[in-house]
């Protein structure tokens, strides 16, 4: 039997690519003079490698292949540096959660770690073809920590939303396979 | 054994052509690929839509806010009216002689702020990335929008179109501007009968404003003069306004002047944009746009 899951998650990343262009228009609190990048759909696709993939399938990775190149188009003048990012940091987090069980502090442990990891591959990216001259250390301050908490915020509401309901994706989708 | 082959193959695979993909997109390219053209029209659609209830409940709280101050704006704006109509009667004197001067010279092409055809449009998403300084707005190639027209707001310049679709745009906003797209302007001197004339170089991300390089030094520049485009770098109509002086300098080794420019319009709050489509018609059809 096929299953629609896969589908219902793929109009879930792309209104998390809308949310990101709109979310920035607006303004957000505790952004004064901060540098604030909202990663809806990496934070997504984190909790989808927690908490929906099995170790056979590679559904996050595709997903992040086919909308992070979106971004890509939409948000930046230069096309690769999040396909590249976002890629390759979910596929760490992919064999990093061979080791740990799904739960809630796994999950937010991860998007902490993957959010740090990812942003500072764009970072180190974008300083290499001259699309910033940012010193490391306003870097920390004007963007990276501000990011970092608010994908915290953005993890623990997602967690609320979608945690359960990825899991029980899961079963539906893999758990005739057994 | 094979499996970590082919892992490592399609490893390296893939970032040949995530180097591959970022060297194709960092060259000088005017249009769009028909795939980037999809995608921005696809999501603009999308984003068209959800944006209008977002909006109405943006505009919500600052109609609220507003309503407060209603009554104190109302006391100076009614002074302001006494001022305007005398501006006005001056205004339309100018025009008159101006336009019989024109007569006498017989020149019928003019370039000045009222010869463009403007073109309304919103902001439907901004970039997620702040190291890229650009919105996206929802008019494209269909409603006449293409490629370096100017972008204004009510307040003045906010950039440049970089690219177009044929149903949304991508704007470069004026600090995300560099040596590559610089604008010529010039700078109002009240008493002077000449305008000092220089280049928008770059943007300062310390202290928010953009940079201005005086072709020539002059004395008379000082803080509070207005920064105006030119219409000499051929992009932009002449007579948009850029911003205010804030601080003149010498650059580091003494040999240009540097000035400081507040931008006039916010960069960070923009919702609704026109963009200026300039046009050498004739003075009749400059005047029919003016009465509209």
């Amino acid at each position: 039997m096929k299953s629609i899951v896969p589908y219902k998650i793929a109009l879930l990343c792309f209104i998390m690519v809308l949310l990101e262009g709109i979310a920035t228009v607006l303004t957000l609190p505790f952004t004064n003079d901060k540098d604030v990048v909202l990663h809806f759909l990496f934070v997504f696709l984190v909790l989808l490698v927690v908490f929906f993939e099995k170790s056979h399938t590679y559904y996050a990775i595709l997903f992040s292949l086919i909308f992070s190149i979106m971004i890509d188009i939409l948000f930046t003048s230069v096309l690769g540096v999040y396909l590249f990012s976002y890629t390759i940091t979910l596929y760490a987090i992919r064999i990093i959660m061979k080791v740990f069980h799904s739960n809630f502090f796994v999950a937010m442990f991860m998007v902490v770690i993957g959010v740090a990891l990812m942003d500072h591959i764009v970072y180190l990216l974008n300083k290499i073809i001259l699309i910033h001259d940012i010193a490391w250390n306003d870097y920390i301050v004007d963007r990276f920590i501000p990011t970092i908490i608010w994908s915290v915020i953005i993890g623990i509401i997602f967690y609320l939303i979608f945690g359960k309901r990825l899991e029980r994706w899961s079963d539906k989708k893999f758990g005739e396979n057994k | 054994m094979a499996d970590k082959k082919r892992r490592l193959f399609i490893l390296l695979v893939s970032l040949i052509i995530v180097v591959g993909i970022i060297g194709f997109s960092l060259r000088e390219r005017a249009n769009l690929t028909t795939i980037e053209d999809f995608v921005h029209d696809a999501v603009g659609w999308t984003q068209n839509i959800i944006n209008k209830p977002i909006a109405f409940l943006d505009n919500l709280g600052d109609n609220i806010n507003e309503i407060k101050h209603v009554y104190d704006e109302n006391q100076v704006l009614r002074e302001h009216i006494d001022q305007i109509r005398q501006l006005e009667y001056e205004n339309q004197e100018l025009r008159k002689e101006i336009s019989e001067l024109k007569d006498a010279l017989e020149k019928a092409d003019s370039d000045f702020l009222l010869n463009f055809q403007s073109i309304q449009a919103s902001v439907i998403a901004k970039s997620k990335d702040q190291w890229f300084k650009q919105i996206t707005i929802n008019k494209g190639t269909e409603h006449g929008v293409q490629p370096n027209m100017a972008v204004i707001t009510g307040k003045g310049m906010v950039g440049k179109v970089q690219s177009s679709s044929p149903f949304t745009s991508t704007v470069l906003l004026l600090n995300g501007f560099d040596r590559t797209n610089r604008i010529s302007v010039n700078v109002d001197l009240e008493d002077s009968d000449r305008d000092a004339s220089g280049f928008i170089v770059g943007y300062d991300e310390e202290t928010s404003q953009l940079i201005l390089e005086l072709n020539e030094r002059n004395d008379k520049i000082e803080e509070g003069q207005f920064v105006f485009s030119s219409g000499m770098g051929g992009l932009f109509p002449k007579g948009l306004e850029i911003g205010t002086i804030t601080e003149v300098t010498q650059d580091k080794y003494q040999l240009t002047q540097l000035a400081y420019v507040e931008p006039s319009a916010e960069l960070d709050e923009i919702h609704h944009v026109i963009v200026i489509d300039r046009l050498m018609t004739t003075t009749d059809e400059a005047e029919e746009g003016d009465e509209e």
